[in-house]
């Protein structure tokens, strides 16, 4: 079943081609890897997925539906490249940050209730991050970091979670470790998840679909 | 000489206490979003409401209040015509608001010290400055605490609070517009040119001891009241100026944390370089 439908899809900034009529289909429970040099238009692409970027031409169905149409953003999640960088030195406890994905559907006063605790604990449980949860995030290792922001997405049980280069910042070993994590996720969840990236080694041992993002085109891999 | 013997130090421990509350919070988020800037904006500011409520006859608290309120106002619409250079909106309203603040005091009549409100004069706060200054303040916690967790998200990432569904201008300019009203009421009591410092140096302390957002919100009001209880009795005592005693107390207290700190860190690091070898 597909929930994803990319058809013919072009876009260029200005004058600068980056994607040129390139078409995908991710079906549910897909581990799907975007493979790609620098600056070959891997994260416009998953802004476009996002909805923040428009395409010049051509279409895109989420479940079944036009992405100018489609409303049930909270099925998604977003994983943006640097985002530990972003909490980097911010005071913060690995709880609140996971705590803060929950925002959304607090009341008014915003107090957490034990359903919304034991949620965090579970997503924190999922990534293997359960001791640290009263732990400073920036006092943590890189690899740390990603399973801590993994855990925030995985909160609100999306059907479809989306991952801007996590591995960027990581040795060879920490991807290898988030990647087999993310297939965990995906096989015993059913989430699927499209991850950009370039370590195809990565992707070919935990991926079970895999393209090429070069010279504007899309090239299926696997 | 007991201290409390004295009305104005009652109303000065009272005031002190409420204003040591709400300037850390505010000064906690200002630091963590780096926009310090504002604080010593609307400091300078608020002496041209000050000036205009001497040379008029009303409240200057109240004149401080709306001038930083209108600078406020300004500097929005000076950031959003220059988006790309939004300090000079700040740079700009700081020097209309000294200027103009310059050009009033040259017809304040003689006898009236506005030089009490560069430097505060909380001894000097009178039983109505205590219930404006007590309640504005209760309304700019209580705010403060109903918005504490947007405020989090959106200082945290501007971009992922949007997405979970914090209105981020909203915040954003309440906060400004909580700023102004803070800056505002403490202008007279702890003093228009220290104000900004009495925002930083708690949240600079409680930074130091690297707890979570909230437990860090907490220590700078703790360093906030500690600061203002030891500087308004080293200030009746020494016969100085609270709010300078205030500040400086602050300032050195600051400096004693990072010494502490960099002086575990080394015995630290001693002890793990003897037991690697």
């Amino acid at each position: 079943m597909s929930v994803i439908s990319i058809k013919n899809v072009s876009f260029s900034y200005e004058t600068h081609h980056v994607l040129d009529r390139i078409s995908l289909e991710v079906n549910k429970g897909d581990f799907l890897a975007i493979l790609g040099s620098n600056g070959t238009g891997k994260t416009t692409l998953l802004k476009i997925l996002l909805n923040e970027l428009k395409p010049t031409s051509g279409t895109i169905s989420i479940f079944d539906t036009d992405i100018k149409a489609f409303k049930e953003w909270t099925k998604i999640a977003y994983l943006a490249q640097n985002a530990t960088a972003n909490v980097a030195g911010f005071p913060t406890t690995v709880h609140e940050l996971v705590a803060s994905s929950l925002h959304r559907e607090l009341g008014f006063i915003k107090i957490l209730n034990k359903t919304h605790r034991d949620r965090i604990d579970k997503a924190l449980a999922l990534v293997g991050m359960e001791d640290y949860k009263n732990r400073l995030f920036a006092k943590l290792s890189g690899g740390q970091q990603q399973k801590v922001l993994l855990a925030r997405s995985l909160i609100s049980n999306p059907e479809i979670l989306i991952l801007d280069e996590p591995t960027s910042a990581l040795d060879e070993s920490s991807s290898q470790a988030l990647f087999s994590l993310l297939k965990k996720i995906s096989l015993e969840n059913g989430t699927t998840i499209i991850i950009s990236t370039h370590s195809k080694a990565c992707s070919n041992n935990n991926c079970n679909h895999i393209v090429n993002l070069d010279d504007e085109r899309l090239k299926e891999e696997r | 000489m007991n201290i409390f013997a004295y009305e104005f130090m009652q109303r000065a421990f009272i005031v002190g206490i409420a204003l040591a509350i709400i300037i850390p919070l505010i000064g906690l988020i200002m630091v963590l979003k780096r926009s310090s800037m504002i604080g010593d904006t609307l400091a300078h500011t608020s002496l041209a409401g000050v000036a205009a409520g001497l040379l008029i006859g009303f409240n200057p608290i109240v004149g401080a209040v709306v001038a930083c309120v209108i600078a406020v106002f300004a500097i929005e619409g000076i950031q959003k015509k220059l988006p790309k250079n939004k300090d000079l909106g700040m740079a700009v309203v700081l020097t209309v608001g000294i200027s103009v603040a310059g050009l009033l005091t040259t017809y304040i009549p003689s006898g009236v010290n506005f030089n009490s409100y560069l430097f505060g004069s909380i001894a000097l706060v009178s039983q109505n400055d205590l219930i404006l200054i007590v309640s504005i303040a209760a309304v700019i916690l209580l705010v403060f605490l109903i918005i504490a967790k947007d405020l989090y998200l959106l200082t945290l990432d501007e971009k992922m609070a949007k997405l979970s569904g914090v209105k981020v201008s909203a915040i954003n300019f309440l906060f400004t517009l909580l700023t102004a009203v803070t800056v505002g009421i403490a202008a007279k009591t702890v003093g228009a040119l220290i104000v900004s410092s009495l925002m930083i140096l708690p949240a600079a302390c409680a930074m130091q001891f690297e707890k979570g957002f909230f437990k860090t919100l907490l220590l700078s009001v703790g360093f906030g009241v500690l600061y203002t209880i030891s500087g308004l009795f080293v200030a009746f005592y020494a016969n100085q100026r609270a709010g300078a005693t205030i500040v400086l107390i602050g300032a050195i207290i600051f400096l004693i944390i990072v010494m502490v700190k960099w002086i575990i860190n080394k015995i630290r690091l001693g002890k793990l370089r003897r037991i690697n070898g």
